[in-house]
């Protein structure tokens, strides 16, 4: 009973996890618009929003073409619960340019669409511009509702980080305690830090292999394609095969003290290029994958308090079930040990 | 070649995406998974997750079975 409440804990932050990641909506946010490019006079656009209160009465909608300069539109009508009917009118002689859409009301706060249409015409004049701008006097309003925040492309997925991110630091975990097992095993040569190293190596397999294919996955369907040729991805794998080459070596010496000796060198090798590949040279080089390169993940736009919430207890959740089966694995080598071989360990 | 076996199936799965990218259904593929925001992203990542312990369990209990008969025998 002493070493329950772990376990215990474990269960409790998964299923807080589980339930908070999808009972907290999503903030409200523009997905699309039924045209990107526009003409100049009058347009008229039906602009696609997600869980916006379109209703609102202080709604307003503004065409951003920089930082300081903003288009009046007029809001004509709610076409359905997530559509919205504005008109603007474009001068003449405005310059080729794109736009970005900015819709605001107190309660979703500031919703952000960039590169939504742009304007090219051959006629259209380049160089200062005079935009006939509009007083904007909120911009950047904060959403007032407790949700998570509202990314383009990235929608409702932004829930994986509680599920595809914690495979990854479970299996640095677990890769963790082989390297530990690995080195004391090379300075007391006691079978159970073999066996340690092992099942640690094999439960991080696992996870590794969940991670490969959740991210596959998620990256279908928010980069298009299921698998791209990037750093960080390719490093993923890289380790995998790594590791699973770290099996099979094993099974590859007869000698149990000389595989136990070969495999500890290898795990500590095996465990520099995970560390390498996963957490260095993806800084180095672009890459698609947040974190790395020059796309900075869990700055404070994408990883914000409610995020953080869940995030954490996800994290320690998942590294709890991962230790927990791998101390099943462990008690299994042990039992097999002594049954097949009657080494005591 | 006992414990082998398993990581065979293993990479079979990381391959598996690979194959399925090769089909012509991606429309359909989208459409379903684009609708309400992407949630049903949400849901095959949960659930790989949950199949995938669930499997490792699976082959957890298969070697307690072994070792069971065999002290048994």
């Amino acid at each position: 009973m002493r070493h329950l409440w772990w376990k215990v804990l474990c269960g409790l932050l998964l299923a807080y996890v589980t339930v908070f990641s999808f009972i907290v909506p999503l903030g409200p946010g523009v997905i699309g618009v039924d045209q990107t490019s526009l003409s100049s006079g009058e347009n008229t656009v039906i602009i696609q929003s997600y869980n916006a209160h379109l209703e609102e009465s202080d709604l307003q909608v503004f065409l951003g073409i920089n930082d300081s300069t903003y288009l009046c539109t007029e809001v004509l009508e709610q076409v359905d619960n997530d559509k919205l009917k504005v008109r603007f009118t474009l001068p003449q002689d405005a310059p080729n340019t794109s736009f970005n859409i900015l819709m605001n009301n107190a309660k979703d706060g500031t919703m952000f669409f960039p590169n939504a249409f742009r304007y090219a015409d051959a006629a259209g004049t380049s160089g200062d511009f005079e935009w006939s701008s509009c007083p904007v006097s909120v911009v950047n309003q904060e959403n007032t509702g407790f949700s998570i925040p509202f990314q383009p492309i990235i929608y409702e997925t932004i829930r994986n980080l509680m599920f595809h991110v914690p495979m990854w630091f479970t299996m640095f975990f677990l890769m963790g305690i082989a390297l530990v097992s690995s080195l004391r095993y090379l300075s007391n040569s006691k079978t159970e830090h073999d066996l340690r190293a092992l099942a640690a190596v094999q439960v991080g397999l696992v996870f590794c292999v969940l991670g490969l294919i959740t991210g596959s996955v998620w990256a279908r369907f928010t980069w298009g394609a299921w698998w791209v040729n990037d750093p960080q991805l390719n490093g993923a794998l890289v380790t995998f095969l790594i590791y699973v080459a770290y099996i099979i070596l094993r099974n590859s010496i007869e000698d149990d003290q000389k595989r136990a000796k070969i495999a500890a060198v290898f795990n500590i090798f095996a465990f520099v290029i995970l560390f390498v590949l996963l957490m260095v040279l993806p800084r180095f080089s672009e890459s698609l994958h947040p974190g790395k390169g020059g796309n900075p993940a869990f700055n404070k736009y994408d990883l914000d308090n409610t995020l953080r919430m869940v995030f954490y207890p996800a994290v320690i959740g998942w590294i709890l079930l991962g230790y927990w089966i791998y101390q099943l694995r462990l008690r299994l080598h042990r039992i097999e040990k002594k049954f097949y071989y009657n080494e005591n360990v | 070649m006992k414990t082998f076996k398993p990581f065979a199936l293993l990479i079979l799965c990381v391959a598996l995406p690979f194959l399925a990218s090769a089909q012509a259904a991606d429309s359909v593929l989208e459409e379903t998974f684009f609708s309400s925001g992407k949630m049903p992203v949400v849901l095959s990542v949960v659930v790989i997750i949950l199949v995938g312990l669930l499997a490792y369990v699976a082959v957890l209990n298969k070697k307690v079975n072994k070792l069971e008969n065999d002290i048994k025998k």
